[in-house]
């Protein structure tokens, strides 16, 4: 939809082709699920007319938060920024209190504040197709666009909730899976008993080099190969939690098997077909 | 952040998945058979079927009502009940306030305390003969299996499970869970917008309340970005009548102004201009 719109100002974005290949915009978001906190990092490289809106206090750097279960939707506007005159950099970084226990969806860009007049000079950054322009901005208009954020990348700790159950008899694990779960939620939920437990919460960076080791690191790669065997099995994938999804595409692929088949799969088979998770990336929340 | 008792969301949504998985069943007829029978065969239902799974139950702070209801009032309950249902609540974090599995055990336990009745889940009180128990017997007694799974998601979706429409239920269908809301939204707004409370729950009446929250949870949530929804509340104190006629228009166009620039940041008085041109271009 918004490659439809006609806009009579540039707006940086991937691949719009409005701003010169060296102006860039990128986020970073880390989340801390023990003391509920977010850390969105925003930078700005290159000399252009946004980065000039920024430096004179003319434009911000925004953050849109979206809590799916809820709707709910928060503003986070940044006030400050810095330069960095060796790497021609404004970059700025928001510590936010997450009120969920799950993560949000997030949603960076920058905006203007007030109405703006931009005449295009050499620094605006811009492509010659725009030379000698002088172009009239909105207040509020989304000068800079970033991807949404997911928290779906290989950090597998975003997808996995690991639980301890006293009751349980040693050995015992179970796991449980909201297909459906809400994005930024942890979908799948291991509950097991205090010894597994414990030897989940180790802190694992060596390779394996005994069986014990082996298994230890094995055993969050059979879960999720069994975890998304079932989940392939399902008629509908609509309402899958879209990180759920594109972890188990990336996963099938990464064994080499056909999933396609159920009659002869073997979701046990299958893990042992890719390099298995490490335990630590289950650890990540732990700040 | 207080830990609150709830039904594990996994497993409440299984047990509704599993009663709507055959219209008519026998297993649908014997859920409805404990719903007439009363509390203490509805509860000892739910014992054998849900709560004999070791981990149904997330244990924390209960949340019990001091309060007896009447059906009609559970079904649509008026504001001073509202106001009720909001003082009881309005310390529990949001979170658990869009939880199917919070508010499943709520339910429950007001069933345990007498606060209601079992059959008044099944009430459909829009005519005078529709009360709980005549459509549990109506259902109970009919061959149409249309009807009695009608009848079932009926009572699901007043005990807040997300069976029948997903999590959104507890937002859009379930009684209690939209008189928390609608009250929770006009509290909230009532401190960003020059409009009173009172104003506000007027707008957001049953109709005004159910326009926006079932597009709040169906792809249009930016609505619910306070400034948005502020300049939108401003725009309809003025032009009450446009509720029903433009609203969806307008909140098409909303989305597509919201590509652009910011809305969720602009104050809600300029968004109310913002509205105005919208409506005038309809």
């Amino acid at each position: 939809m918004s490659d439809d719109l006609i806009l009579s100002f540039p707006v940086l974005k991937t691949e719009s082709g409005d701003f010169l290949e060296s102006i860039v915009y990128t986020v970073d978001a880390v989340q801390h699920q023990n003391d509920r906190k977010l850390i969105v990092t925003h930078s700005l490289k290159g000399e252009s007319f946004i980065a000039e809106l920024i430096k004179n206090n003319k434009a911000r750097f925004l953050v849109t938060l979206f809590y799916k279960d809820n709707a709910e939707r928060q503003n986070f506007i940044c006030d400050d920024w810095e330069y960095d005159e060796d790497t021609g950099e404004v970059g700025a970084e928001q510590n936010i209190d997450i009120d969920f226990s799950y993560a949000p969806e997030v949603s960076p860009c920058i905006v203007t504040i007030n109405d703006e007049e931009v005449v295009v000079n050499e620094k605006s950054g811009l492509t010659d197709f725009w030379k000698g322009e002088v172009f009239n901005i909105d207040s509020f208009a989304r000068i800079a666009h970033h991807f949404k954020l997911q928290f779906t990348s290989g950090d597998v700790s975003s997808l996995l909730n690991v639980r301890c159950e006293e009751e349980y008899q040693s050995g015992s694990i179970k796991t449980k899976v909201i297909e459906t779960a809400g994005e930024g939620e942890q979908p799948i939920t291991i509950v097991c008993a205090q010894d597994v437990y414990d030897e989940l919460k180790k802190q694992v960076t060596d390779a394996p080099f005994d069986a014990v080791t082996a298994m230890r690191k094995a055993i969050i790669t059979q879960i999720l190969c069994h975890v998304y065997a079932h989940m392939n099995s399902l008629e509908s994938k609509k309402d899958i939690h879209s990180g759920l999804l594109k972890h188990m595409e990336m996963v099938a692929s990464k064994t080499g098997e056909n999933w396609e088949d159920d009659n002869s799969f073997n979701a046990s088979l299958a893990a042992t077909k890719i390099a298995p998770y490490a335990i630590d990336a289950l650890n990540k929340e732990n700040k | 952040m207080a830990v609150y008792k709830a039904i594990d969301n996994g497993t409440w949504d299984n047990f509704g998945k599993v009663l709507l998985s055959n219209k008519g069943s026998d297993r649908q007829i014997e859920f409805l058979q404990s719903c007439r029978d009363g509390k203490d065969a509805f509860l000892q239902y739910l014992d054998k079927n849900i709560f004999n799974e070791k981990d149904a139950i997330i244990s924390g702070k209960g949340v019990f009502f001091n309060y007896k209801f009447t059906e009609a009032e559970f079904r649509f309950p008026p504001v001073d009940t509202q106001k009720i249902i909001w003082e009881i609540f309005q310390d529990v974090p949001r979170q658990n306030m869009g939880s199917c599995g919070f508010w499943g055990s709520v339910i429950i336990d007001m069933i345990k305390h007498d606060c209601i009745s079992p059959d008044y889940l099944a009430s459909n009180v829009n005519g005078v003969s529709e009360t709980g128990i005549y459509m549990l017997d109506s259902a109970i007694n009919s061959n149409e299996s249309k009807k009695i799974d009608d009848c079932v998601r009926r009572i699901l979706r007043s005990m807040g499970n997300s069976a029948p429409r997903g999590k959104r239920i507890i937002f859009n269908d379930f009684y209690l869970g939209k008189a928390y809301w609608r009250w929770n939204w006009s509290s909230s707004m009532s401190n960003k917008i020059s409009l009173s409370f009172e104003e506000i729950l007027n707008t957001l009446d049953e109709k005004g309340y159910a326009e926006f929250s079932a597009k709040m949870h169906t792809g249009k949530s930016y609505i619910s970005q306070t400034n948005t929804l502020g300049g939108l509340l401003l725009f309809l104190n003025k032009n009450p009548g446009t509720l029903v006629k433009n609203m969806k228009k307008i909140i098409d166009n909303l989305s597509y102004l919201s590509i652009w620039k910011a809305i969720e940041v602009q104050p809600p008085e300029l968004n109310q201009v913002e509205i105005e041109k919208i409506a005038g271009n309809i």
